[in-house]
């Protein structure tokens, strides 16, 4: 496919400075000009990835064995996957959706299975273990180099955020004779040192939200200065 | 209670068995018959059961009472039932001494000498009668008892048993008295709790006390009545058993005006007569009454006498205590109040005509009524009643209409604009100016020189794997974080292998690589590869983990034809069979999920293979974890654009970053004045309103 | 017959389920070629299952415009650059020119515009909170926002002075110490409530996947 290059990038950059303008005129309020943005965008982006997994997924693993290595890439590996494949497209429709049930629980089934190994394997144990490790007098702290007094209240506040962060998320209590719900001073306590925590991470989290977004919006409005210096400028 | 005791049919008194009437509610304990036999014969027998047959007994004690005092035999063509008609009982009261009434000391004066009725024309059984009454008279007139509060008009009726057979014999009642009701002699049950007071036992029917002997009223057994002799207390009078209409009854006659005939009343209450209407009713020709229900019309007009004392009046009947216990508390309201006997009304229908204080039938079977047992007190939790209230006011509400809206007043947000331009204004001017130009930072973030260290400590041969899993919308912050790690690997030539798991990855990866390689002269295919795009997230990391050569089918942007092993043939791709075989595993992420995903599903294929995390500034709180232990998961973290600045001037090569930089700088501290300012006014605001509020209290 | 298919589909669920989590734990060959087997056709399907949404999409804005709902007319544009760019990369690739201008003068724009946007809201946000809320939490949340910005963020007077140096000690001690303790808190409760929600699946007490 053989395409003006110059002509399409230079359209390509007029076409994103004005879906820039039109997105951000939303300060303004919601507006035609953001609604067709908005869609164009949906539908662009909609159709790429359509277009990404058709080629890059579906088409290598289905049609190309066949038309790469003829009737020998029939095995009972590829048969159950163009079955399986059908079945999941038949869900398409509702009269066929029943169909579709079987792969959506293979796909459910090793998704989970996936979620709680990684869970275990990958975040439970390793994290306990670092807490546990924290404890260690002897150790130094991996990303200051502090030891001694300093290190071991950096990790008692650690160790009090994590446990007390713990208990926070814990919502079950006993019912009382009016049928409120009933917690022991001690859990209400650390309930609420937990909720500083949270509230404290949270804090950082969305100074660091803040940061990126207006690294982001710098980057567009340093493009739109710079084209418009350019368009002006020459 | 012996067997002998007496139990009162009304109110279930116990009282002794020689009464015969209640000591409370002045009910009758005996029938008429029946205590004049007791009182002729000795003691009383004892009463058989609550429901006996007083008819039987009274014939039965009639005929004891006629063996007893040698009366002759009813004779024939006299009717039966006076045979069995109850004698008075001497027991009962008379009227207070000197209190008779008028109709009474007539009857007295006229008791004391003989009949005036033609010898010849009263029958024997009469005159035996009438001779019995006076002895008897005068036997209780020597013995009368002291004047209760228990009298009743039947009491009255026996005294004038005594008395001659005068046709004027009224059968007077003393004004406390109240107006048993006539009819039926009551079955002996338990009283209702709050029902009015037991009233004097009923007397025995009309019918059973004084028929005709004509018979025109036949007894309630359905059995002809055998007279054989007048009751005493009845005082028959001549006239009548001669088939005269009584007096009360001339001038009467049935009223083409009134519905259907009535009984007449045949007691007269003080105040309260036989209507001349009522009376009117009764069809008399063939009813002989006896002489003592003459005076009621006479009667009617007359003023009531004096009530008397209030402990003469009939006391309240009371309840038993095993009754009284049953009686539901506060629960039953009766609403048939019981009123005076001045103010009770008069009977005007049915066989109780002209009769005060009769229970009103009809009235109280259509009245609503509450049940005599509403169950238990309703025990209700402060809960309850909470929820119940709140319930009762969301019906309320659903109940009230609730006016319209009024129009929402369009509010522009000024807020919003003096921000946003703040905002856009502070961006651009480093771009538009090129002021102010605000000093990179120095310090150097603590994690960045072992990245750098590591980043020194890679091997050439070894491609790094480059995970682009962020979505567009991050671009402009992570590509400028992202840049210089590049810059790094490139300026040691290190090959370069892309990957990820969203669709805008693959092109994200060109954009970057291309920008920056260019400048290092970095070809695809040659230094570095697209491998292309991986759908499923923790299935598509842990497939690519567990081998990457078979988990992608095709890649992207490849120069050659996208077969399997087209694309690993490369160079870029030379030693890699496995996931370890990487150099390194760099993973740009801007969200929590995906960088945790890597790390749960990828860090254990690494192997020796260091994991270093690009993340974006807003998750490195949540990726830190994984870093800063003793066995850290993430080996480096690069996060933020001071970062990224601070990793250009190491490099010595000014990267987006530093473009960034003024614009970002200005941004920040557009953001910080907005909080501070917004901090203020919520202070004095707070100091305003609580000031007012201080004044106004 | 309609509980016997759910049982087997709650049966298949668990069981490729507890095939993939046993291979976590227990390292044997047959074991790993079977998960193995099981995690490409999970990648296989997710692939459908994308087209499926993409499908999806269009069912519904087709119906918007053939109904002429209110907005039809967003939804044909929507209609026009999905197929437009599907066909073009179905046929050309996505990684033709033509797609990759598409890909960067429309989606990559309007992302990045929205979350430019995003600067503009979350700094609002902030101005309100601290306005018109006045309670522990709302400082601290906001307190340390401030502090991190501040630390962030290029210093006017220059990084030498001594304020400057308090507030970055500051900043780095709680996004180091406190921040990091609340972090690991949330990551450990995140991974409980994610294996509590995975078992329960895998027990079919939870059937996301249809009757």
């Amino acid at each position: 496919m053989t395409v003006d290059l110059t002509a399409l990038e230079t359209a390509g950059t007029i076409a994103s400075a004005l879906l820039t303008l039109m997105v951000l005129s939303y300060i303004l309020g919601d507006n035609v000009l953001f609604r067709i943005a908005v869609h164009l965008f949906v539908g662009v982006a909609a159709g790429y990835a359509g277009a990404l997994a058709l080629r890059t997924v579906l088409y290598p693993r289905l049609v190309l064995p066949l038309l790469s290595d003829g009737f020998s890439a029939i095995t009972a590996a590829f048969v159950v996957s163009w079955v399986l494949a059908l079945l999941l497209g038949l869900k398409a429709w509702p009269s066929t959706a029943w169909l579709g049930s079987l792969p959506m629980a293979l796909l459910v089934g090793v998704g989970a299975a996936l979620v709680v190994g990684g869970a275990i394997t990958g975040t439970l144990v390793p994290q306990a273990l670092a807490t546990m490790d924290s404890l260690d007098p002897s150790a130094v702290a991996p990303l200051t180099g502090e030891t001694g007094f300093e290190r071991v209240a950096n990790v008692l506040i650690l160790l009090i955020g994590t446990i007390s962060t713990l208990v926070y998320f814990r919502f079950t209590a006993r019912r009382g004779p009016l049928g409120e719900a009933l917690r022991s001073p001690l859990s209400i306590a650390v309930s609420f040192v937990g909720s500083v925590f949270i509230a404290l991470t949270f804090g950082v989290m969305y100074a660091g939200a803040l940061a990126a977004a207006l690294a982001v919006l710098s980057e567009r409005i340093q493009f739109l200065v710079g084209l418009a210096r350019g368009l002006l400028g020459g | 209670m012996t067997m002998a005791d007496v139990r009162c049919p009304m109110c279930s008194t116990i009282n002794p068995a020689d009464a015969t009437a209640c000591s409370v509610c002045g009910a009758r304990l005996k029938p008429m018959i029946a205590g004049e036999a007791e009182s002729l014969a000795g003691p009383p027998e004892p009463q058989e059961g609550e429901a006996g047959d007083w008819l039987a007994r009274i014939r039965s004690e009639v005929e004891r009472k006629a063996e007893t005092s040698g009366e002759a035999p009813p004779r024939p063509g006299e009717p039966e039932w006076l045979n069995r008609l109850r004698p008075a009982s001497g027991e009962e009261e008379g009227p207070p001494e000197g209190e008779l009434p008028e109709w009474l000391s007539e009857e007295e004066g006229s008791a004391a000498g003989p009949s005036e009725a033609a010898p010849g024309e009263v029958p024997d059984w009469l005159a035996r009668i009438r001779e019995r009454q006076k002895t008897e008279l005068e036997a209780a007139a020597e013995e009368a008892p002291p004047p209760s509060a228990d009298d009743d008009w039947l009491g009255r009726l026996r005294r004038e048993e005594f008395l001659p057979t005068e046709p004027e014999a009224p059968l007077g009642e003393e004004p406390e008295r109240e107006a048993p009701p006539l009819g039926p002699r009551p079955p002996s049950r338990p009283l209702p709790p709050s029902s009015p007071p037991a009233p004097a036992a009923a007397p025995p029917p009309i019918s059973a006390t004084g028929p005709p002997p004509s018979g025109r009223i036949p007894p309630p057994s359905g059995e002809k009545p055998a007279v054989s002799q007048a009751p005493p207390f009845m005082g028959i009078s001549k006239d009548l058993l001669e088939g005269a209409m009584p007096k009360w009854l001339e001038g009467a006659g049935p009223s083409s005006d009134e519905g259907l005939p009535h009984m007449p009343a045949l007691v007269a209450e003080e105040g309260l007569a036989v209507t001349p209407e009522s009376a009117s009713d009764l069809q008399m020709g063939s009813i002989d009454i006896p002489n003592w229900l003459g005076d009621l019309r006479k009667d009617a007009g007359v003023a009531p006498p004096d009530a008397g004392a209030p402990g003469d009046s009939l006391a309240r009947a009371t309840l038993p205590a095993w009754l009284e216990a049953m009686r539901p508390m506060d629960t039953f309201r009766p609403v048939v109040e019981i009123q005076a006997e001045d103010a009770q009304e008069v009977e005007s229908a049915g066989p109780l005509a002209g009769l005060r204080g009769v229970l009103l039938a009809e009235p109280v079977v259509a009245m609503p009524r509450q049940p005599s047992y509403s169950g238990a007190r309703l025990e209700v939790t402060e809960r309850q009643f909470a929820l119940a209230d709140l319930i009762h006011r969301m019906v309320e509400q659903e109940a009230s209409e609730v006016g319209p809206k009024p129009p929402a007043r369009r509010r522009l947000p000024f807020s919003r604009w003096a921000i946003a331009g703040a905002l856009f204004l502070a961006v651009a001017l480093p771009a538009l100016l090129g002021a102010p130009s605000l000093s990179v930072p120095t310090l150097v973030p603590p994690g960045l020189p072992a990245l750098i260290t590591l980043v020194d400590s890679l091997p050439g041969d070894r491609p790094v794997l480059l995970v682009f899993d962020y979505e567009p919308a991050y671009a402009g912050e992570l590509d400028a974080v992202a840049g210089p790690l590049l810059e790094d690997l490139m300026q040691r030539d290190i090959r370069l292998a892309t990957v990820s798991t969203r669709p805008s990855g693959p092109p994200l990866a060109e954009r970057l690589i291309r920008r920056i390689g260019d400048a290092h002269g970095y070809l695809n295919g040659q230094d570095y590869v697209h491998l292309g795009y991986l759908p499923g997230g923790p299935a598509a990391v842990q497939l690519f983990a567990r081998d990457p050569r078979e988990s992608l089918a095709g890649g992207f942007l490849l120069a050659q034809e996208p077969t399997r092993r087209g694309m690993w043939s490369t160079p870029v791709l030379a030693g890699v069979q496995q996931f370890s075989d990487f150099g390194a595993v760099v993973i740009i992420a801007a969200g929590t999920e995906i960088a945790r995903t890597w790390v749960e599903q990828a860090g254990p294929w690494t192997g020796a293979s260091p994991l270093v995390m690009v993340a974006s500034a807003g998750i490195e709180p949540l990726i830190r974890p994984y870093y800063e232990a003793l066995n850290p998961q993430v080996d480096a973290v690069l996060s933020g654009l001071p970062a990224a600045v601070a990793y250009e001037q190491a490099n010595g090569r000014a990267g987006d970053a530093r473009l960034l930089w003024d614009s970002f700088g200005t941004g920040m501290l557009v953001a910080e004045m907005a909080l501070i300012l917004g901090g203020m006014y919520g202070a004095a605001s707070f100091l305003l309103r609580s000031g007012t509020g201080t004044s106004e209290s | 017959m309609r509980l016997r298919l759910s049982l087997l589909w709650a049966a298949v669920a668990s069981a490729v389920g507890l095939l993939v989590l046993a291979g976590f734990f227990i390292q044997t060959p047959i074991l790993i070629a079977l998960g193995g087997s099981l995690v490409g056709l999970a990648v296989l399907l997710a692939g459908v299952a994308l087209l499926l949404g993409l499908y999806n999409l269009l069912s519904v804005h087709l119906r918007k415009i053939s109904l002429q709902e209110r907005g039809w007319p967003y939804s044909a544009l929507l209609v026009l650059s999905l197929l437009g760019t599907l066909v073009l990369g179905v046929f050309f690739g996505p990684d033709n020119p033509v797609a990759l201008v598409l890909f960067n003068s429309f989606q990559l724009p309007a992302e990045a515009s929205l979350m430019a946007l995003l600067a503009v809201t979350l700094t609002l946000a902030g101005f309100r909170l601290i306005s018109r809320r006045r309670d522990l939490l709302s400082f601290v949340f906001v307190g340390v926002a401030l502090l991190v910005l501040l630390g962030t963020g290029p210093w006017p007077s220059g990084e030498t002075s001594d304020t400057y140096l308090l507030i970055i000690d500051v900043r780095n001690w709680l996004a180091q110490v406190w921040a990091a303790g609340g972090a690991r808190g949330i990551l450990l409760g995140v991974a409980l409530g994610a294996a509590a929600t995975g078992l329960r699946v895998l027990l079919a007490a939870d059937r996301p996947y249809g009757e």
